[in-house]
């Protein structure tokens, strides 16, 4: 008899372990209550919303300045957020080691920041799809804007509403920011409220309109030895032309005759962006033909081929990496700094482009001065570029999020979207890390380190690190005039935008960019032009007829996309 | 007297057989402890069925699986428009018979040398040797092939050292293909062979030993005994292989494969991968291909079971 009450026993047991795993219905709804009744900060404190990006040197960062400077949070309940973002510094998760900066802001808002998970760049996308279709999403998450996702979480009720009422009066300095970037009112244009808050590249882009910021770093040392012009720009036949004898030579210093390539990039679509671009500016989007009154497909053009001919060129003669196709192969910085590649073609922000030379610089024997910056232009010495939305990603909100807990959130948001918020976040603490000199200038108090650079403000504080640094406004921008950069990379950064606002520029196509259609969709996210256009250049036989089978290929589900798009948009 | 068969009756009498129910209720506690196992086969294989309506529906996180809105087959309106997936299904089947073809000996040939060493310190010494691979990730292994074959690798270092030219292995379809089959054979020969080595095991020794009274050479018992004894195992063996045609091995194209060689390495795990996890988020257009490959998988197994039955008189099942 007991051998049954056990044998029952544990099956049961075993039943409601199995049971046990279904998940939990619990669920939180926001507060009908209407929010902690801030006091309103505007009123409170008067000073005006920055709405500048440039270096402010009358400011005075010693006070807090900004709008909440007399608002007491200390008083008001602690609250605490759950976030997720991409990229962040490892060490901003530990939380009981809070550095100074996130301690300033923590304990100013009177919040805590209590998990912050960091995704990897290849799980991102997945991971926050996943939380928020589940319904399992963190407090607050740094978003990578997917338009046909985005639509359909608004639709569905998966994310937050922000409050639009007198959001303007209640967070001037947010709102100040969000009008740099047109996506802001194309969402709330058609989403009928505001549910992102998209992150701001530039407060003062650098063209109008802005174009993206691949910049070319070139050995400035072999380009005299072989006897090239010093330029602030280069074309594809001249790249070619320089590459090609870096990779014939057998004497360059720091060079490995027989494995020294030209042209590295992260990306194989910047490489397009070099030799395919300027043959045809539409190579990787649909467009609006205006003689046609209809959209078509820029990568068919003939013009597509002229330029993959000339990658192909660029392959054959060493100028590209033999197997560049392999991810693993493209290593820009490191690659340049151990004499493997004679240039690179990447991120050319002011504080990419200084990556890219500490890490050069850190390989012993190698000069920073022997590095040169410029533009790509095509033949004709025109740069050809794409107009770029001033965003990237956006901080999206939980619906379960109380409107007390937003509304702080916001609060904090728009402080450091202020100018204290903001010379906080990029120069680090004043009088610490930064301060003015006798003159009244601007001066970097943190020590230098062995090569004579600063180190950057990020790797003292890990909690700006793709975290607090870039909540609002990213750095880019800053990088243009951080005094922490040697002047000759914020100078050659300058210039190359200065090239680029010169040249021609594809501007956006709002219609298409907002675009969300059952083929368009899956078509534009599953075409890789980079991949695409790269295994043409290496595959076996004739390129043109390897392009047109391409081309036949891709024609019926390409022609399905555009008649969505025909009938969908008109012009 | 009565005879024997008067008295002993030559056919036992006919007992009704014991209810289900009442076999159930003699025996509950046996039957008590089956019940957490289909309880959790229940849950987890057959509840989740029901998720495949979504191959034909519009799935919508706020209304549920359920509550989704029928589209009918127009989630497979694309799939039939878009070459790519074409091409993936031809890759797939092709990558998948040639494993068939190529690989799937390979284990049973190692199993049978491994089954003809005679010491058997050095028979499991072998056996660990070839079985390890089994356990390194594909990310691994991938990274090694490509480190090894590229152009400033290990196998181009030789045959320029021997005078030849650099070979191009990475962006060629070809070379590539050969890798897929080789590193397969190498990664999961020595763990498939383990099955075999079992079924060797259990043959029945004193057959050997007949054969070795009779004359018959080490090669002739091989042949005679102990592949004959496989052939069941075999055959089940490749049934389950053939049912898992349409999966041609994620892991290892993935990882192996590059933007070059993807046109002929894109196989219907990577293309659904790619369409739905690099678009925006489509669960009812995954599930609708990953239904449509299992109901391929499915007809496999029937077709190769029937085959297998009237070849072999062995099948999977009845």
């Amino acid at each position: 008899m007991r051998k049954r009450i056990l044998a029952a026993a544990l099956a049961m047991l075993l039943l409601l372990a199995t049971v046990g795993c279904t998940p939990s219905q619990t669920s939180s709804q926001p507060s009908d209550s209407g929010g902690e009744s801030p006091s309103d900060p505007a009123q409170s404190a008067g000073t005006e919303p920055a709405d500048s990006a440039a270096l402010n040197p009358g400011i005075d960062p010693t006070t807090d300045g900004g709008l909440y400077a007399n608002v007491d949070y200390s008083q008001q309940e602690q609250f605490s957020y759950t976030y997720a973002g991409v990229g962040m510094s490892t060490e901003v998760q530990d939380f009981s080691q809070c550095d100074d900066i996130m301690c300033t802001i923590e304990n100013k808002f009177n919040f805590r920041f209590e998990e912050a998970t960091n995704l990897t760049w290849d799980n991102w996308d997945e991971t926050m799809r996943i939380w928020i279709n589940s319904g399992d999403m963190p407090d607050v998450m740094f978003y990578n804007i997917n338009y046909a996702d985005l639509s359909n979480y608004v639709d569905q009720g998966l994310i937050r509403e922000i409050p639009m009422e007198n959001f303007a009066e209640n967070y001037p300095m947010l709102n100040n920011v969000l009008e740099r970037t047109e996506i802001s009112n194309q969402f709330v244009e058609r989403f009928g409220g505001l549910y992102i808050l998209p992150r701001v590249v530039y407060r003062d882009p650098p063209t109008d309109p802005l174009v993206g910021h691949q910049m070319l770093v070139l050995r400035k040392d072999w380009l005299q030895a072989l006897g090239f012009e010093i330029k602030d720009r280069y074309t594809p036949s001249e790249l070619i032309d320089f590459c090609s004898q870096v990779a014939a030579a057998t004497d360059l210093p720091g060079a490995i005759p027989g494995q020294t390539f030209g042209i590295d990039s992260t990306h194989l679509n910047y490489l397009c962006q070099i030799f395919v671009q300027p043959y045809n500016p539409y190579y990787d989007t649909f467009y609006f033909d205006e003689e046609k009154g209809q959209y078509v497909w820029g990568a068919e053009d003939p013009s597509t081929l002229e330029g993959l001919r000339v990658m192909q060129e660029a392959w054959n003669k060493g100028v590209l990496h033999k197997e560049f196709y392999i991810s693993t192969n493209r290593n820009p910085s490191s690659n340049l700094a151990s004499g493997l590649a004679a240039a690179v073609f990447d991120c050319g922000t002011g504080m990419c482009t200084f990556g890219t030379y500490n890490q050069f610089v850190s390989v012993e024997g190698n000069d920073g001065a022997n590095l040169h910056y410029a533009a790509s232009v095509a033949d004709d010495g025109i740069a050809y570029n794409s107009e770029t939305t001033n965003y990237w990603g956006g901080t999206i909100f939980s619906p379960s999020l109380s409107d007390e807990k937003l509304t702080r959130f916001l609060q904090m948001l728009d402080w450091i979207s202020s100018d204290p918020g903001q010379y906080l976040l990029r120069l680090g603490i004043y009088g610490q890390d930064w301060g003015y000199d006798d003159e009244g200038n601007m001066e970097i108090l943190r020590p230098q380190n062995e090569s004579g650079s600063w180190p950057s403000i990020g790797s003292i504080y890990p909690s700006l690190g793709n975290f607090l640094e870039c909540m609002t406004v990213c750095t880019d921008g800053f990088s243009l005039e951080d005094p922490a950069l040697p002047v000759e990379i914020r100078d050659a950064v300058n210039a190359t935008f200065a090239i680029k606002a010169e040249g021609k520029i594809r501007p956006i196509d709002w219609d298409l960019q907002l675009f969300s259609g059952t083929y368009y969709d899956k078509f534009v996210s599953s075409m890789d032009y980079g991949d695409e256009l790269s295994a043409l250049v290496v595959a076996d036989g004739d390129i043109e007829a390897n392009f047109n089978a391409w081309v036949e290929a891709n024609r019926p589900v390409v022609q399905n996309v555009l008649d969505e798009l025909n009938s969908s948009i008109t012009k | 007297m009565l005879s024997a068969s008067k008295r002993i009756p030559s056919v036992a009498p006919h007992r009704r057989p014991i209810p289900l129910h009442r076999r159930i209720l003699r025996n509950w506690e046996t039957y008590v402890l089956l019940l957490p196992g289909l309880v959790w086969y229940f849950i987890f294989c057959y509840m989740p069925m029901g998720g495949l309506t979504l191959a034909f529906k519009s799935y919508k996180a706020n209304l549920g699986i359920l509550g989704s809105p029928w589209v009918g087959l127009s989630n497979y309106e694309y799939v039939f428009n878009d070459p790519a997936f074409f091409q993936a299904l031809i890759n797939t089947l092709i990558i998948s018979a040639v494993r068939i073809l190529v690989e799937f000996p390979v284990p049973i040939i190692l199993a049978l040398l491994l089954g003809e060493i005679r010491r058997k310190g050095y028979q499991k010494a072998l056996q660990t040797i070839y079985t390890f691979p089994n356990f390194l990730s594909w990310v691994v292994v991938a990274g090694v092939m490509i480190n090894v074959f590229e152009s400033s690798g290990l196998v181009n270092g030789l045959i320029v050292s021997l005078g030849g030219e650099e070979v191009n292995f990475l962006s060629s379809s070809t070379s590539m293909f050969v890798l897929l089959f080789v590193t397969n054979i190498w990664k999961s020969a020595g763990w498939s062979s383990i099955i075999y080595l079992a079924a060797i095991a259990g043959i029945d020794s004193e057959q050997y030993e007949a054969a070795t009274i009779d004359g018959a050479s080490r090669f002739q018992q091989m042949i005679y005994i102990t592949l004959p004894s496989l052939l069941p195992t075999i055959s089940v063996m490749l049934i389950l292989q053939i049912g898992n045609m349409m999966n041609a091995g994620f892991d290892q194209i993935f990882n192996l494969s590059n933007p070059a060689v993807e046109e002929s390495l894109d196989v219907l795990d990577t293309y659904i991968y790619r369409i739905t996890f690099q678009a925006s988020a489509d669960f009812s257009f995954s599930t609708a291909i990953s239904l449509m490959k299992s109901l391929v998988n499915f007809l496999l197994v029937i077709l190769a079971n029937f085959s297998s039955k009237r070849l072999t008189d062995n099948g999977l099942f009845e």
